[in-house]
């Protein structure tokens, strides 16, 4: 088991299991699920405030996304950074069919039934969009095919802008033009995006692990080698955008119908941009990585409503001492100080660990205690996962190692910040160049996101999970005491 | 809305242009690519950065009204291109050189990642000032010209020829001295142009001082001629349609940047003249897909690229 | 092996089975069936009253919230607003606060976005349960503010957004400022009227929607007065060359230029039209709201007319107060009319607050809404059936240094 890949893996043991087993596995799973998410919407969505339904919402959406991007762009190595365009298309069409027909009454039925249907329907006009996409990928490499989905978005963007049902727009077409389409009855429920969620995921899995999905695994690896074994890579590429834009018109379908209404600016640029770090830092390929990613993000965007402003000359001070404290991080690293044969040594593996765990306990504490409940769960879960992680004897502990360390120094930098910040007050230029302005937590996020993700990128360009997924044959593993190198399943 | 032919020769000027912006732009970034196969998308935050330095020299460091004009915007652009030439020499070396052998996506996010912070951390450091970044008209350019009923705007008109100007001896310095031989060397393989001898980090830094001097430029000239409040998001756009530009022009091909750039601005403007100006955005990137699909090569490129 | 194949499975087809068995379980008593169910219809002879009561102040203070764009492209007009409320605000609990309860105000970021305005709404509304909302300065963010507050019952006093179907969300929604419908027809007033325009050409943002309603109800309004509109082109924000449009509009040979969109552009637009030669007078409405309108329009913008809410060299004695308390606490002079706005909508709050029954959002939202004689420093704050403050405009014209208080149009209703 442990040297057999994971997916040939789970299809040689297909062979293995019986029709009995197979369909009781599938219907119970389908009853748990069911059963999970009607208790959910009985017993915890009423006692739910208006803005924890809005954290649980967009975070589920943003998962959804991530995934559906993933299956773009890690399992399928392509490269497309206009997703928010399939998002878009999903809200805007639901929106608009809703709008035309249900609120006016033409249409009679349950309001969820109606969802359903306009679910799909956003799902279908995304598909079309992913199959114009899907199409150029023959001819178009990498950057090209980068810079073409990134065009794709705009022409979106700039089309429903100009349909207000003025001039510009194609047969008067009314989508609400700039102002975005308003007047959406607001049809989702939290648990509709719950199950769109498990469903994304599920069938993302399941997909990889048949043997149809071995195709978009072997069309990233090499395309010209797929291509000699049989496996039409050119429909692999464009099945792969279908799929991916169809997942991602369904998450805006219900985002229209969340929101009450489609504004244009929330699905410009900077989403597309977004959605690509958060595969990126999640870990291409790995469904796992995109899902915790695009969720933790999400949640990070609104968290940070609480970290109080830093004045810029702290600021400033603290950048000062991050480079002294990376350049140092550099030099023992060189005197081999810290490494032993290319492996971390332990005690810096122990202490790293530790700290980094501290580091997040710390800010929690501090900056916690008024935050959400969904928030607060959110930030357990991850200080919780980190643990674990930590008490295995992975060796991709290492690199967490790396970041204890940093979260130690960064720790000593906020210490000594009162040593550099005192003498750069006193710098006459500096004071009055930037004198009392501070700085929002909101401010720095995108700077910091934008640093985040070069650094990822040069450091560890496989994101956190890389190729794996955090899945229960690893913990079963773990708890066996069997984690080698490079577990996966 | 009809088409108003009589507007025709007045609206192909404007078009003209407008296109110098991105012709200044697509220079560097072709040369870039050429050599690097890169496309460095954060090339439009250098020019953004261009202008900002212009931008600061004329406003704020110096004091504009006691100098003599042409000295001002002498050193506008000397501030302007210097700084950017070494804003573009840190961002290779420690952002594009660690991924120097890793595969193009990842230098692809690499790219969008420094983009992203030089807008955002760009804004955090613009922003402490209440005032408006403008650069006010510099007394020498702000005069039209009327040749003929048609109205040439002399800033933009000398940009066109800046442009032209600074083409022609990029051309002349890729194709005689032997650090363009250099570069050519590397655009057309890598690592044999190592084997042979050529300094290849060198030619690299050469590269990109050359590539964000001239993006720094080319802010410098466009917040001067256009005259608008600048922001950190100014260069955004006109970045990615300077790389359709030059990707219209054949990428890697130095006039072929200008041609492209200057058929972008005028397919822009016929658009508007049209009466479809809402969808001038998307011009754009149609002209991209449909290069791309049916003549990837350019205007004047051919797969084998020459710079 | 059992264990990975209960877990981990569940295909797309299965899932839906699910989905379909929660349908029929759940559909039946949410959601409802087909009709316009949970959506707000404007009706002409009043508003809709929300369905929820709202949040209700507990505790040693009144906590109110406010929405203000303090990072992002709107962020001068944003942390003028702040500013405006945080002055109306600290005077009020100076002279005693409401029966010696002093008023917190909790301030949120919405980023210059919808999305993070909504947020921030839900955030205040849902976290910090205020009993009323302030904010914000533009439209496209105020609509997802007004959603939410329509929706818990809590009242919104926009600050700046004049959009016109902003108020007629629903009957929580109100406004310190004038609609797009006032602005856009006492501009077509003056126009006609003072300046003798007959044929005007329109040049409009099609990227803000503010710009789009405002060209909007000036060409019918315009037209209705017996003028002609010459033609309407188009830009977006962020543009810097515009002579394309320009030089289409030169052909028609207007008398007038209607620019309706934001000072960022309308500088360049000014700038640009005098050197292609276009030389008629521009007007345009209270997006040219800004210093850095004469520095970026140069020689262009000089003689050119807006409307805006207030200025601050006007007169009369609340404004001189006004802009004397807040130079003391601010250093600086209002630098936009957001100031002086932030500062009425914290009025209407307050002022509602003294005479309301109960410390509850809707008698606040009731007081709010029976708002009569109140001096603002804009103007009189009463509120007019539609949630609206109807306030006369100043028209300003441009000039060197500054710009200058031309005349005031009183409030009037158009009906198109």
């Amino acid at each position: 088991m442990a040297a057999t890949p994971a997916p040939v893996a789970s299809v040689l043991d297909s062979a293995k299991f019986h029709a009995g087993r197979f369909w009781t596995a599938r219907f119970s799973s389908f009853a748990v699920v069911g059963l999970a998410l009607y208790a959910f919407h009985n017993f915890v969505t009423p006692n739910l405030g208006i803005y924890d339904v809005r954290l649980i919402v967009l975070a589920f959406l943003f998962g959804t996304l991530a995934v559906s991007l993933n299956l773009i762009n890690g399992i399928t190595g392509q490269f497309s950074i206009g997703h928010a365009a399939f998002y878009l298309i999903g809200a805007i069409t639901a929106g608009k069919l809703t709008v035309t027909f249900y609120k006016t009454g033409i249409v009679q039925m349950p309001g969820t039934l109606w969802l359903l249907v306009m679910v799909f329907a956003g799902a279908a006009a995304a598909a079309v969009a992913g199959l114009i996409v899907g199409l150029p990928s023959l001819r178009l490499r990498g950057d090209y095919l980068a810079v073409a989905t990134l065009g794709f978005g705009e022409i979106v963007n700039v089309i429903q802008r100009n349909q207000d049902g003025g001039k510009q727009s194609i047969a008067g077409l009314d989508l609400g033009g700039a102002y975005g389409l308003q007047g959406v009855p607001k049809l989702t429920e939290i648990w509709f995006v719950l199950l769109l969620f498990i469903v994304t995921v599920a069938l993302t899995r399941n997909l990889i692990t048949c043997a149809h999905g071995l195709s978009f695994l072997a069309v990233r690896e090499d395309e010209l080698a797929a291509d000699a074994t049989g496996v039409n890579a050119t429909r692999t590429k464009v099945t792969a955008f279908i799929l991916g834009a169809a997942i991602a018109g369904m998450a805006g379908a219900l985002y229209a119908h969340y929101n009450g209404s489609v504004p244009p600016d929330d699905f410009k640029m900077d989403t597309s941009f977004i959605l690509v770090a958060m595969v990126v830092i999640g870990g291409t390929g790995s469904i796992t990585g995109a899902a915790a990613a695009g969720i933790t993000l999400k949640l990070l965007e609104e968290g940070l409503r609480k970290v109080p402003a830093i004045p810029a000359i702290d600021l400033y001070a603290l950048i000062l001492l991050a480079i002294a404290a990376f350049a140092g991080y550099r030099a023992l690293a060189r005197r081999r100080k810290l490494n032993l044969d290319g492996k971390l040594r332990p005690i810096w593996v122990t202490l790293g660990s530790i700290l980094c765990v501290f580091v997040v306990w710390l800010g929690y504490k501090n900056y916690g205690s008024d935050l959400s409940w969904v928030l607060k769960v959110a930030a357990w879960v991850f200080m919780a996962l980190l643990l674990a992680c930590i008490l295995s004897t992975s060796s991709r502990v290492a690199y967490l190692a790396r970041f204890g360390f940093f979260g130690f120094c960064l720790a000593l930098i906020v210490l000594a910040k009162p040593l550099v910040a005192g003498p750069l007050r006193g710098i006459e230029p500096v004071v009055e160049l930037v004198g009392q302005t501070t700085y929002r937590a909101a401010d720095l996020r995108w700077a910091i996101f934008s640093l985040a993700l070069v650094f990822v990128m040069i450091i560890r360009p496989q994101g956190v999970f890389g190729h794996h997924e955090f899945s229960w044959t690893f913990v079963k593993r773990f708890f066996a005491g069997r984690v080698g190198e490079g577990a996966s399943a | 809305m009809g088409f108003d032919w009589e507007q025709l020769p007045q609206q192909l000027v404007n078009g003209v242009q407008q296109g110098a912006v991105y012709a200044l732009i697509a220079l560097g970034y072709t040369m870039v690519y050429g050599v690097l196969r890169l496309i460095n998308f954060a090339h439009g935050d250098i020019y953004m950065v261009g202008a900002y330095l212009a931008y600061y020299t004329s406003m704020v460091w110096f004091s504009r009204d006691a100098m003599n004009p042409y000295l001002l915007l002498a050193l506008m652009l000397l501030f302007a291109m210097a700084g950017c030439a070494l804003l573009g020499v840190l961002i290779e070396r420690f952002a594009y050189r660690p991924l120097r052998n890793a595969p193009r996506i990842s230098v692809l996010i690499t790219a969008v990642g420094i983009s992203l912070f030089l807008e955002y951390a760009g804004r955090l450091v613009v922003q402490t000032s209440p005032q408006p970044a403008i650069v006010q008209d510099v007394n020498v350019w702000s005069k039209p010209m009327h040749i003929g009923g048609i109205t040439v705007q002399q800033s933009q008109l000398a940009m066109l020829i800046v442009t032209l100007v600074l083409m022609t001896l990029l051309w002349a310095f890729v194709r005689r001295t032997s650090m363009g031989r250099a570069m050519r060397a590397v655009s057309h393989d890598f690592s044999t142009a190592a084997l042979m001898g050529v300094n290849v980090d060198r030619v690299v830094i050469v590269t990109f001082i050359i590539g964000s001097g001239l993006a720094g430029a080319g802010g410098m000239m466009s917040a001067t001629a256009f005259g608008t409040p600048l922001n950190t998001f100014y260069g955004l756009l006109p970045g990615v349609k300077a790389f359709v530009a030059a990707v219209l022009g054949g990428i890697g091909n130095i006039p072929g940047a200008v041609v492209g750039g200057l058929i972008m601005g005028l397919a822009e403007v016929l658009v508007i003249w049209a009466g479809y100006a809402g969808y001038r955005d998307a011009v754009a990137f149609v002209i991209l897909i449909v290069i791309l699909l049916f003549r990837p090569g350019g205007l004047f490129g051919s797969t084998v690229d020459k710079v | 092996m059992n264990t990975r194949r209960l877990l981990s499975s569940g295909g797309a087809a299965a899932s839906l089975i699910s989905a379909t068995i929660l349908v029929l379980a759940t559909g039946c008593n949410s959601g409802g069936s087909g009709g316009p169910g949970n959506n707000i219809t404007p009706s002409a002879a009043g508003r809709v009253m929300p369905d929820k009561e709202g949040n209700v102040a507990t505790g040693d203070t009144i906590k109110i919230g406010l929405i203000a764009s303090l990072t992002g492209e709107l962020q001068p007009w944003g942390e003028d607003s702040k500013r405006g409320v945080e002055l109306a605000v600290e005077e009020f609990n100076k002279a005693g606060g409401l029966d010696g309860k002093p008023v917190q105000l909790l301030v949120e970021d919405s980023a210059s976005k919808p999305e993070s305005g909504k947020s921030a709404t839900q955030k205040l509304i849902g976290e910090d349960q205020v009993v009323a909302v302030l904010g914000e300065v533009s439209s496209g963010i105020t609509i997802q503010a007004a959603d939410v507050c329509q929706e818990t019952g809590v009242p919104l006093v926009a600050v700046g957004a004049t959009r016109v179907d902003l108020t007629q969300k629903g009957a929580a929604v109100f406004r310190a400022c004038f609609t797009d419908n006032f602005q856009g027809a006492a501009m077509a007033k003056f126009a006609y009227e003072d300046l003798g325009l007959r044929n005007v050409a329109v040049l409009t943002d099609k990227k803000q929607p503010y710009s789009v309603g405002l060209s909007d109800v000036f060409k019918k309004a315009f037209e209705s007065f017996g003028g002609k509109i010459a033609t309407e082109e188009f830009y977006e924000q962020g543009n810097i060359d515009f002579k394309a449009q320009l030089t289409n509009i030169k052909s028609v040979s207007p008398d007038g230029l209607f620019c309706s969109g934001y000072f960022n552009e309308v500088g360049p637009i000014a700038r640009q039209r005098e050197s292609i030669g276009l030389n008629v007078p521009m007007i345009g409405g209270d997006g040219w709201d800004s210093t850095q309108l004469i520095a970026s329009g140069g020689t262009g913008i000089l003689g050119g007319y807006f409307l805006n809410h207030y200025h601050n060299s006007d007169q009369r004695q609340e404004v001189q107060d006004f802009v004397t308390k807040f130079q003391a606490k601010y250093k600086q002079p209002p630098a936009t009319a957001m100031g002086a706005l932030g500062y009425d909508a914290a009025l209407i709050v307050l002022d509602a607050l003294k005479r309301a029954e109960s410390l509850n959002s809707r008698a606040l939202m009731n007081a709010i809404q029976s708002t009569k004689g109140l001096k603002g420093v804009s103007g009189d704050l009463s509120i007019g059936e539609d949630g609206n403050a109807q306030k006369p405009a100043h028209v300003l014209k441009v000039e060197k240094d500054g710009f200058t208080h031309h005349k005031q149009i009183p409030f009037f209703v158009f009906k198109e």
